[in-house]
C-alpha cells in the first residue's frame, strides 16, 4: 500500500511536470528573454524621468489640464456600470437565491444564465458593443453592466444561500407572503454584502475603465495609448501616476468601508450619510451628463441583434484554430499565476501582523502588493511587450506581476487568522522558531495558499483571453480581428469556445479547491 | 521534583495573577488543581515551561524543575526543560489539517533534533514510539486520518499521544476536558489517571469542575482570587467545604437556603 503510494505521487508529479513543460514551450517561456531584456523594462522607466519635460517647462500642467475630461470619462463608465449592474443584479440575485425562489426549475436556470454571463470578461463584451455602437463611453457603460450584474449576482447569491433562515421563518410565521419575506427578512440580511461587493465591482470597474480606450471605448485609456504612439514617455508617467493615485485612493476607502460593513461593525452615521451622499451624487452626476443620441442608441440595438444572430450560426471550421488559441490563453494563465504564487510566498508573511515582525516593516510592507495590483492587466502587458516583444511571453509577465498584487493579500489574511494553538503546542514542546513555522504553520496556510492560486488561475484564465487585445497573446487577438472584420459566426464560434472552457476550468478548479481545503 | 517558591506573576495590565505561591510536587504524584477561569490555575500551569513570557508577564520568586530554577532560565535551556514537560490544552491545539501521526510526531523534534525535524524525515523509532503512544490513548487505528476528521474526544487522546511522544517527565494538562461533554470528559481524564498510574509520570490537571476534581485527584490545590486556598489528600476534603472555598460564599448561600424552604414548618 506504501509502494502505490509512492508510485502515485511519482505519477502525479510528472504529470504536473509535464503539463508545465508543454505550457513552457507554448506560451514561449524563456529564462534567456528573462535575463536578457528585463534590463529594457527599467530602460523605459528610466526614459520617464526628464529633466526638461517635469520641471524646465513643466510640460505636465497642460496635460493635467487634457487629462480632466477623459477622466470624468472613465469615472463615469465606471460610476454607471456599476450602477445599472448593481440593478439589474438585484432580479438575478433574487431568483437564483434557494431561500426565495423556491422552485429548481427557476434558480438552476437563472445560475446557468448567471454562470455564462460570468466567463466572458469585461473587455471582450466591451469589443461586442463598440462593434454595435460605434466608438466612445456609450459603449463602455453597457460592457461594464453585464460583466457587473454577472459578479455581482454570483457572489451576493453564494452568500445569500448562507444566510440566517431564523429571521426568514420568523417572517413567514406571520402569514406574511413572499414580498414581506424578501423585505423584512432577507434584504436587511445580505444588504452589506451586496453593497461590499458593489463596492468591490466599483473597484474593478475602475481599473477597466482605464483600459477600455484600448477596444475603442474612450476613457483616460486614449491619452496613455497617444502618448506611447509619440514615444513621450514623461507623459505615460504622468498618466500612470494619475491612474495610480486614482485607484489606490479608491482601493482604500472602499476597501476600509467594505471591511467595517463584513465585519458588521457599527458604522457611524455621519461615515453611513456621506458615502451614500457621495455615492448619490456621483450618480446623479454620471447619468446625468451621460448625454447619448437615442437614435444612435436604438441603431446599436438594432446592430447588437444583426451580430448576436449572425453569431449563432457558429462557423464550426474554426474550432480547431480557436481552441488552440484559447489553449494558448489558459497555459499564459497557468505559468502567470504560478509565478505569482511563488513571489507571493513570502509576502504572504512579511505582510502578516501577527508573526512578529516589526509593524512599521509589516505597513511598509504591505504597499508593495497594494501599489502592484493598482494598474491593469493591459496596461502592464504593454510594457511587457515593449520590453520583450509581442507575443505570449509578456501576457504571462503581465499576470504574474499584476497577481502578486492579490494574491500576497490574500495569503497574508490567511496568516493572520490561522490557528494560534498549534504554536503554543510547538513552543512548550521547545520547538525553536523554524520549527514552530514548519510545523504548526506551513501546515496550517500551504493548503489555503494553494486555493487562493487556484481562485487566482480561474480570473487569470478570463483575463489572458483578452491580452491577445493588446498583442500578447491568447484568443483575444483572433477575436478581435474576427469583429473589426465582420465574421460574426467566427465570432461565435471563439465566444462559444471561451464559455465552454472558462466554465469547466471553473467548475474543476471548484472541485480542486475544495478538495484541497475540507481534505 | 517541582516546588514553587515565593512565586508571584504581574501581568503587564498590572493584574497579579498569582500572588507569593508556595507549592510542593513529588515525582509520581497525580495532583489536580482546581479552580474558576481566572483564578490563576493556567498561569500557575504556564511557569513550568515559562509560556508564560508570551504574554509579557513579570514572574517574581522561583520555580524548581529537578533543582533548576526555571526563571531565570535562558532561552535555550528554556527549550530544552519545555523538552521534558507535556502539555495539553484545553482546544487541543492540533493542526487540524495534519495527519493525527504528523501531530504526534512533533513531540518527537526535540528528540529528533532540529534538522531530521526540518527535513520531516523522523527516524523510524520516532514513528514506533508516536504509533506507541496512540496506541496507549486507543486511537492508533486513527493514525492516517486527518485530525479535522476526529470528534473532540478524539482529539485530545491525540493530543495526550503527543505529549507522551515527548516521553515527558512530568504532564502539564490545562483544562483538559473544558470543551469536552461529560462522558468523554471522563474518558480522557481516565486515560491521564492510567499514564500516571502506570508509567509513574507526574501529573498537574487543572480542572474547574468540582465534580472531576474530586473523582480524579488524588491531591486538590484549590487556587481563588490567585492565592492557594487550601492543598490536601482528597480524602480530607468536605464537599461543601470545597465548593463553598471554589465557588465563594454566594453558590453556598444559595445552596444551604433551599433545603430550608423544603423543610416542613
Amino acid at each position: 500500500m506504501k509502494l502505490k503510494g509512492r508510485i502515485t505521487w511519482v505519477l502525479a508529479l510528472a504529470a504536473i511536470a509535464a503539463v508545465y513543460a508543454w505550457a513552457g514551450i507554448m506560451v514561449e517561456f524563456s529564462f534567456d528573454e528573462l535575463i536578457n531584456k528585463t534590463h529594457r523594462f527599467f530602460g523605459l522607466l528610466s526614459r520617464m524621468w526628464s529633466w526638461e519635460w517635469w520641471v524646465q517647462d513643466q510640460l505636465w500642467k497642460p496635460l493635467l489640464a487634457q487629462l480632466w475630461k477623459p477622466l470624468l470619462d472613465t469615472f463615469r463608465m465606471a460610476i454607471l456600470g456599476t450602477f445599472l449592474g448593481a440593478l439589474l443584479s438585484l432580479p438575478l440575485i433574487l431568483l437564483s437565491t434557494r431561500t426565495i425562489t423556491r422552485s429548481p426549475w427557476l434558480y438552476y436556470p437563472v445560475r446557468f444564465f448567471m454562470g455564462i454571463l460570468r466567463t466572458i470578461p469585461d473587455l471582450l463584451y466591451a469589443v461586442l458593443f463598440v462593434a454595435a455602437f460605434g466608438l466612445g463611453t456609450i459603449a463602455g457603460v453597457p460592457a461594464l453592466t453585464l460583466f457587473s450584474a454577472a459578479i455581482i449576482a454570483k457572489m451576493t447569491s453564494e452568500s445569500a444561500d448562507n444566510v440566517d433562515r431564523g429571521p426568514i421563518e420568523a417572517v413567514e410565521a406571520t402569514g406574511a407572503g413572499r414580498w414581506p419575506v424578501v423585505l423584512f427578512a432577507f434584504i436587511p440580511q445580505i444588504l452589506p454584502i451586496f453593497v461590499s461587493y458593489t463596492l468591490y465591482v466599483f473597484e474593478i470597474n475602475i481599473r477597466v475603465a482605464t483600459v477600455l480606450a484600448y477596444v475603442g471605448a474612450g476613457g483616460i485609456g486614449q491619452n496613455l495609448i497617444t502618448a506611447l504612439n509619440w514615444f513621450d514617455y514623461p507623459a505615460v508617467a504622468a498618466i500612470l501616476i494619475v491612474i495610480f493615485v486614482i485607484v489606490f485612493g479608491i482601493d482604500y476607502m472602499s476597501g476600509r468601508f467594505r471591511e467595517s460593513l463584513v465585519e458588521g461593525k457599527e458604522i457611524h452615521w455621519p461615515w453611513k450619510a456621506g458615502v451614500s451622499l457621495v455615492a448619490v451624487v456621483g450618480i446623479l452626476w454620471a447619468a446625468s451628463s451621460f448625454n447619448v443620441d437615442p437614435e444612435r442608441i436604438s441603431r446599436g440595438m438594432v446592430y447588437l441583434g444583426g451580430m448576436l444572430s449572425r453569431m449563432a450560426a457558429t462557423d464550426w471550421s474554426e474550432l480547431w484554430t480557436g481552441l488552440e488559441k484559447m489553449l494558448e490563453s489558459v497555459n499564459i494563465a497557468l505559468i502567470g499565476t504560478t509565478i505569482s504564487m511563488f513571489l507571493a510566498f513570502p509576502l504572504g508573511f512579511l505582510c502578516a501582523g501577527n508573526l512578529g515582525f516589526p509593524r512599521w516593516l509589516v505597513i511598509i510592507l504591505r504597499q508593495i502588493p497594494n501599489a502592484i495590483r493598482t494598474f491593469p492587466e493591459i496596461i502592464l502587458a504593454i510594457f511587457f511587450i515593449a520590453t520583450y516583444g509581442p507575443g505570449a511571453f509578456p501576457g504571462v509577465m503581465a499576470l504574474a506581476i499584476h497577481s502578486i498584487g492579490m494574491l500576497s493579500r490574500l495569503n497574508y489574511e490567511i496568516v493572520e487568522t490561522m490557528d494560534r494553538g498549534p504554536i503554543e503546542a510547538l513552543s512548550a514542546i521547545g520547538a525553536t522558531q523554524t520549527l514552530r513555522f514548519r510545523f504548526a504553520v506551513l501546515p496550517q496556510v500551504l493548503p489555503e495558499f494553494l486555493a487562493m492560486a487556484i481562485y487566482r488561475f480561474e480570473i487569470n484564465v478570463r483575463a489572458a483571453t483578452v491580452l491577445g487585445i493588446v498583442g500578447a497573446g491568447g484568443i483575444g487577438a483572433l477575436i478581435l480581428r474576427a469583429v473589426r472584420q465582420g465574421y460574426w459566426s467566427k465570432v461565435g464560434m471563439y465566444l462559444l469556445i471561451v464559455i465552454v472552457v472558462v466554465s469547466l476550468i471553473d467548475y474543476v478548479s471548484a472541485w480542486a479547491r475544495k478538495r484541497i481545503i475540507e481534505g | 521534583m517541582l516546588k514553587f517558591e515565593n512565586l508571584t506573576v504581574t501581568y503587564p495590565s498590572g493584574v497579579q495573577a498569582l500572588k507569593n505561591v508556595n507549592l510542593h510536587i513529588k515525582e509520581g504524584e497525580f495532583v489536580v488543581i482546581a479552580g474558576v477561569s481566572g483564578a490563576g490555575k493556567s498561569t500557575l500551569l504556564r511557569c513550568v515551561n515559562r509560556l508564560i513570557e508570551y504574554t509579557g508577564a513579570k514572574l517574581d520568586g522561583h520555580v524548581w524543575f529537578d533543582g533548576e530554577d526555571v526563571v531565570g532560565a535562558s532561552s535555550r535551556r528554556v527549550r530544552e526543560i519545555r523538552a521534558q514537560v507535556g502539555m495539553i490544552f484545553q482546544e487541543f491545539n492540533l493542526v487540524k489539517r495534519s495527519r493525527v501521526l504528523r501531530n504526534v510526531l512533533a513531540g518527537r523534534i526535540p528528540k529528533a533534533g532540529a534538522w531530521r525535524s526540518l527535513l520531516g524525515m523522523f527516524r523510524p523509532e520516532d514513528k514506533q514510539i508516536s504509533l506507541a503512544a496512540l496506541d496507549r490513548v486507543g486511537i492508533k487505528d486513527k493514525a492516517y486520518q486527518r485530525a479535522d476528521k476526529l470528534s473532540g474526544g478524539q482529539m485530545q487522546r491525540v493530543g495526550i499521544a503527543r505529549a507522551l511522544a515527548q516521553e515527558p517527565r512530568i504532564i502539564l494538562a490545562d483544562e483538559p476536558v473544558a470543551s469536552l461533554d461529560p462522558i468523554t470528559a471522563r474518558i480522557v481524564l481516565e486515560h491521564l489517571k492510567q499514564i500516571n498510574e502506570e508509567s509513574g509520570i507526574t501529573t498537574i490537571v487543572n480542572l474547574h469542575d468540582t465534580v472531576l476534581a474530586r473523582a480524579f485527584g488524588d491531591r486538590i490545590v484549590g487556587i481563588r482570587n490567585a492565592t492557594i486556598i487550601f492543598d490536601e489528600p482528597v480524602e480530607q476534603l468536605e464537599e461543601a467545604t470545597f465548593e463553598e472555598a471554589i465557588y465563594g460564599a454566594s453558590l453556598s448561600a444559595h445552596e444551604r437556603r433551599r433545603p430550608s424552604r423544603s423543610e416542613p414548618s
